[in-house]
């Protein structure tokens, strides 16, 4: 009835994804995530003609806030869950490198996430001045929610019951303050990078560079979640 | 017939908790029952036997490898975890196709292996419901449907039993000897005796971390008979019952409680018999009768009361 083979690495990712994306259709957090991507839109027409020439600064912020609470919600609490409920358990002592558990849960969240972060910027953008965003916003918050969820994921597999809190915490009161410093150090901070990315602040010009600090940013994390996961025991 | 498990002086630790302590054992196949009390290290040793734990000391190998390195031996392995919870989101044909896919079933058949193995284990008609809504009974058919999808020649079954009604028990008991007659490995653990016995006579007893006595469950049980068995009456006439009983000669002691009488026997069939004699001839109403050592506390107190006999 069965073959005897042990699934491969792409395999077992896809069917973690498959069943990441399945619960998180049908539980609550999904609709808590859309109401929330709402508000940039909220705000956007709350306050249409009255931004003046920041309005794009002002909106990639708000876009920032929004990102930075969305990508913990859905991939640090998916992977906080899983280790406090030791559901997990059933997925390790299955024929599967660890690794792809996490990679299974990002391949399914952050495509998720972006496309709710996507929709809600583009609306926000077009309710506010009429036009649609420049392409070079989607690409920060492309590279940005790839590397807010490989934060999220980081963090979960460190504190796994309070992943979700402590991503947030530090995206808010961490990443986003040393992003907006005046000093070199603000490099090191997601926002910083997304924001050079995007267009919208003019001092910042460094394309290249931001792509790669991005990366090298989520793979850091990336690799801190595979190490944890790797030592943790069910 | 090469071992399909050897634990060679395995011991585990959390921090400066002991789970596991020196433990050599060896299965060679069949159906082996783990008994211990709650936190006795029935489930240390199970997940470790599936890959989840890794030994803090010592070697622990299943079919000659290690679970816990060797991603290609999980595959030989079904494991039923302790705990209910799982993926309440899902339909229970949704969690076993996607754990048969995670086992190795190519995509195509897990589907229909799942299907298979939720019909081994009573819950086709559920097999669309969400998990969610089930009872446990349902719940611990779905894990064990989980830990058999992908055909494992060794199955871990970690209190399988716990919290099912007695008609979902006595259904449960027979699937997983279904398994057995097909040639599985299995490894159940309670720490209920006689849920132990419905499924197996080879047991290993499993105390403070170290395996106390394994073998066949009447050896233990003579070991038990050794001593003196206590059987606890409630009832509105204990002197009767006990001037009926004083004067036989397998009753070591008698002691009045509060609410009826602790009689001690060597020969608990015997006194059995006897009580229901006394009870119907002398009307003697009884309220309650119970053995203080049907459960495994006692078991546990005659093994290592004196020593640790084996």
């Amino acid at each position: 009835m069965t073959d005897k083979g042990v699934p491969s690495a792409l395999g077992a990712t896809f069917a973690v994804a498959e069943v990441t994306l399945r619960r998180l259709l049908r539980g609550r957090a999904l609709w808590v995530g859309l109401a929330i991507s709402a508000i940039p839109v909220l705000f956007a027409a709350g306050t249409r003609g009255k931004l003046g020439v920041s309005v794009g600064e002002d909106l990639f912020t708000f876009e920032e806030l929004v990102l930075s609470v969305l990508a913990p919600m859905f991939v640090a609490s998916s992977i906080g869950e899983e280790i406090e409920d030791r559901t997990l358990t059933y997925l390790w002592s299955r024929p599967v490198p660890r690794w792809s558990v996490l990679a299974g849960k990002l391949c399914a969240l952050a495509p998720l996430v972006l496309a709710i972060v996507f929709v809600s910027w583009t609306t926000a953008v077009v309710v506010s001045v009429n036009a649609p965003p420049p392409a070079q916003s989607y690409v920060a918050l492309a590279l940005g929610t790839v590397a807010v969820s490989a934060v999220a994921t980081g963090l979960a597999a460190v504190s796994p019951r309070h992943g979700m809190a402590f991503s947030i915490v530090f995206m808010l009161f961490f990443d986003i303050p040393v992003g907006v410093l005046p000093a070199t150090v603000a490099k090191i901070s997601v926002t910083y990078q997304m924001r050079t990315l995007s267009g919208f602040f003019p001092s910042q010009h460094d394309l290249a560079g931001a792509i790669v600090a991005m990366l090298l940013i989520g793979v850091a994390w990336g690799a801190l979640a595979a190490w944890r996961i790797r030592r943790l025991e069910a | 017939m090469s071992d399909v498990v050897i634990a060679d002086n395995v011991s585990k630790w959390y921090g400066h908790v002991l789970g596991i302590s020196d433990v050599s054992w060896r299965l060679a196949g069949g159906v082996v029952g783990l008994l211990g009390p709650n936190g006795a290290g029935k489930s240390t040793l199970m997940k470790m036997m599936a890959g989840l734990l890794r030994p803090s000391r010592g070697a622990l190998t299943v079919f000659g490898a290690s679970p816990f390195e060797d991603i290609a031996v999980r595959r030989r392995i079904g494991y039923a975890p302790e705990h209910e919870k799982t993926w309440d989101e899902l339909t229970a044909l949704e969690l076993v196709t996607a754990m048969a896919k995670l086992a190795g079933v190519p995509g195509t058949r897990a589907r229909l292996a799942a299907e298979v193995a939720l019909g081994q284990m009573g819950m086709t008609d559920a097999q669309h419901r969400r998990v969610k809504g089930f009872s446990k009974g349902m719940r611990q058919r779905t894990k064990l449907a989980t830990a058999i999808a992908h055909d494992p020649d060794f199955l871990l079954l970690d209190e399988p039993l716990t919290g099912v009604d007695p008609i979902a028990r006595v259904d449960i008991v027979a699937r997983i000897r279904t398994l057995a007659e097909a040639g599985k490995t299995i490894v159940v653990s309670s720490h209920v005796l006689y849920e132990i016995e419905a499924l197996t006579s080879e047991i290993v007893v499993i105390h403070r971390g170290q395996v106390l006595a394994e073998g066949n469950v009447y050896e233990i049980r003579k070991l038990i008979d050794r001593y003196p068995h206590r059987i606890r009456v409630e009832c509105d006439q204990p002197r009767v019952v006990a001037g009926s009983l004083a004067t036989s000669e397998h009753v070591a002691r008698l002691v009045f409680e509060r609410a009826g009488l602790l009689i001690e026997t060597r020969d608990p069939d015997r006194c059995y018999d006897e009580l229901a004699s006394v009870v119907i001839e002398r009307g003697v109403r009884v309220t309650s009768l119970s053995s203080p050592d049907n459960n495994l506390g006692a078991v546990f107190e005659y093994l290592t009361g004196d020593g640790g006999r084996r």
